[in-house]
């Protein structure tokens, strides 16, 4: 709880600081409210948002993707991570792929995995798994292959068995690397439920940034919904630093 | 479960031969070793660096298959198998999970086996008393917080709580400073005593080997062979009071010949102080 404490307490610090020096720029540059409204501004946007019930449904959405999407991506990505650190051939037939479908830009796939899962919140959880897919498929296969081989040694001594060897040894030892993994996962996972959401769908804070921008020029409503993302992220990435230190005790 | 001297060779050992394949070709480490070990016996196993000695270990313990030559393992010779009950293993290197609590690292053979979780805490809290970490706040430590000596106990807490007949030491307190070591070592004879497993142990020290074993092995430099099989016929317990005794000074005399006459082509080369080496 300490740690939390104190962790939050430098985030609300560092906020601060980044608010005053956005405020400073507003000042001395003279911007009008349409390129960069003040902080006071868009916390005001933001509360008028919350009031008149803009915000809440476009954020639940945003966080139903995004979560799902991260889950179902990371559970996966830890199946084949493992597979591909436990199977040289399973390497061998699958790297090219997954190498290659991470080279494709998930904007440029999005459209059509909205095609092909017919547009809704399967669709966009696909979009929102694929991006979070490599960096914890690749966690989970270094950390794995970065096992102490003297600790397989002796847990072989004293008879474990292939997933024995996976489920005691193996996956405990890889943990840090990966959680560093899991980090870069989960702040993908927003940009996913982003990239997704402007490839097709009716709700979600990226339709909301669309809605602010096209329609209506509404700026501060625009950087409500950039700050929800960042709130979504922080959150998240919060949420697997807890998950490490319950896991992985110093 | 007792395991009481039994008649008969505990482990059998014709004709082993290790090969290794490395980038430069094969690697010999094993060439026709043969011994036998009896039940019960206490067997030290001595040689040079590199000798194959941890190689002959491993291959005791079915982690590594003979590439010629048979190992067999208690009155039926079956060839030993990986955690198959019959050994406990004790490296060099205490290897100890750094997630799991010292209890939790020591019931790890019987959680792999299956064991129920009280019965393998009990079990594991008995083998840490063995080692005399008796004390409850220990089962409760992580390796990092248990000093090196403390981790090598834990280990070999780990390697007794199967209860295996037979128990391998591969040089298990040669990290340790020499005073700990000797302590250990007393130890080590008294818990062998109270309970005659059948021991092999691998050693560097010539006053280690004398002061536990009822054999010494001399093994060749690499590939190894047992150049020679000396009998230690001094009374137990030895640990405490063998210093000056003259049948200790003649088991000496005769390790240290062997192993003289095995080591002579590894000292080869090597120049006499003050003078230039020559061609």
């Amino acid at each position: 709880m300490r740690f939390l404490a104190r962790r939050l307490g430098f985030i609300a610090l560092s906020a601060a600081a980044f608010l005053a020096v956005w405020k400073v720029i507003v000042v001395i540059g003279g911007y009008p409210e349409y390129i960069l409204p003040a902080p006071e501004v868009v916390v005001a946007r933001a509360m008028e948002a919350i009031q008149n019930g803009t915000l809440q449904p476009h954020l639940a959405a945003t966080l139903e993707e995004s979560v799902i999407g991260f889950m179902a991506g990371a559970l996966v990505a830890i199946a084949i991570g493992i597979l591909l650190a436990k199977s040289l051939t399973a390497e061998r037939v699958l790297s090219p792929y997954l190498v290659a479908a991470q080279a494709i830009p998930i904007l440029a796939l999005a459209p059509l995995l909205d095609i092909w899962f017919g547009g809704g919140l399967t669709a966009r959880v696909v979009i929102c798994a694929l991006i979070v897919f490599f960096p914890i498929a690749i966690a989970t296969m270094v950390g794995i292959r970065s096992t102490d081989p003297l600790l397989v040694e002796m847990a072989r001594a004293n008879g474990a068995r292939p997933d024995q060897l996976t489920r005691l040894l193996e996956l405990p030892s890889a943990l840090p690397v990966l959680f560093g993994g899991l980090r870069v996962g989960v702040t993908l996972a927003v940009v996913g439920a982003v990239v997704a959401e402007w490839a097709g769908a009716s709700i979600g804070l990226g339709v909301l940034i669309n809605i602010a921008d096209r329609g209506l020029f509404d700026t501060p409503l625009m950087f409500v919904a950039l700050a929800s993302l960042a709130v979504l992220g922080l959150t998240f990435y919060g949420a697997v630093l807890i998950g490490e230190r319950v896991l992985i005790p110093r | 479960m007792e395991h009481a001297s039994q008649p008969g060779p505990a482990i059998t050992i014709e004709d082993l031969t290790v090969r290794f394949s490395t980038p430069s070709g094969t690697l010999a480490a094993l060439d026709g070793l043969t011994g036998s070990v009896a039940s019960g016996e206490l067997v030290a196993v001595i040689g040079p660096n590199g000798c194959g000695k941890s190689t002959l270990l491993r291959a005791i313990a079915g982690l590594l298959a003979p590439s010629a030559g048979r190992i067999g393992l208690g009155p039926d010779g079956s060839p030993p198998r990986a955690g198959d009950g019959r050994i406990g293993l004790v490296f060099q290197q205490p290897r100890l999970l750094g997630w799991r609590s010292a209890l939790d690292n020591v019931a790890l053979p019987l959680e792999l086996n299956g064991t129920p979780r009280d019965e393998r805490h009990q079990a594991a809290e008995r083998a840490l008393a063995q080692v005399g970490l008796a004390d409850d706040s220990v089962g409760a430590l992580r390796p990092r917080e248990l000093s090196g000596g403390m981790q090598q106990r834990v280990a070999l807490a780990r390697s007794l709580v199967t209860d295996p007949p037979v128990l391998l030491l591969d040089e298990p307190f040669s990290a340790l400073d020499a005073l700990t070591r000797d302590a250990f070592d007393v130890q080590l004879e008294a818990l062998w005593l109270a309970r005659r497993r059948t021991v092999v142990l691998v050693t560097h020290s010539v006053g280690e080997a004398i002061g536990l074993a009822d054999r010494i092995w001399v093994v060749t430099p690499r590939p190894g062979r047992v150049a020679a099989d000396i009998r230690v016929p001094l009374a137990r317990p030895r640990r405490s009071g063998l210093s000056g005794d003259p049948g200790m000074a003649a088991v000496e005399a005769e390790v240290r010949q062997a192993l003289a006459a095995v080591h002579a082509p590894e000292l080869e080369g090597w120049a006499e102080p003050g003078r230039e080496a020559t061609a």
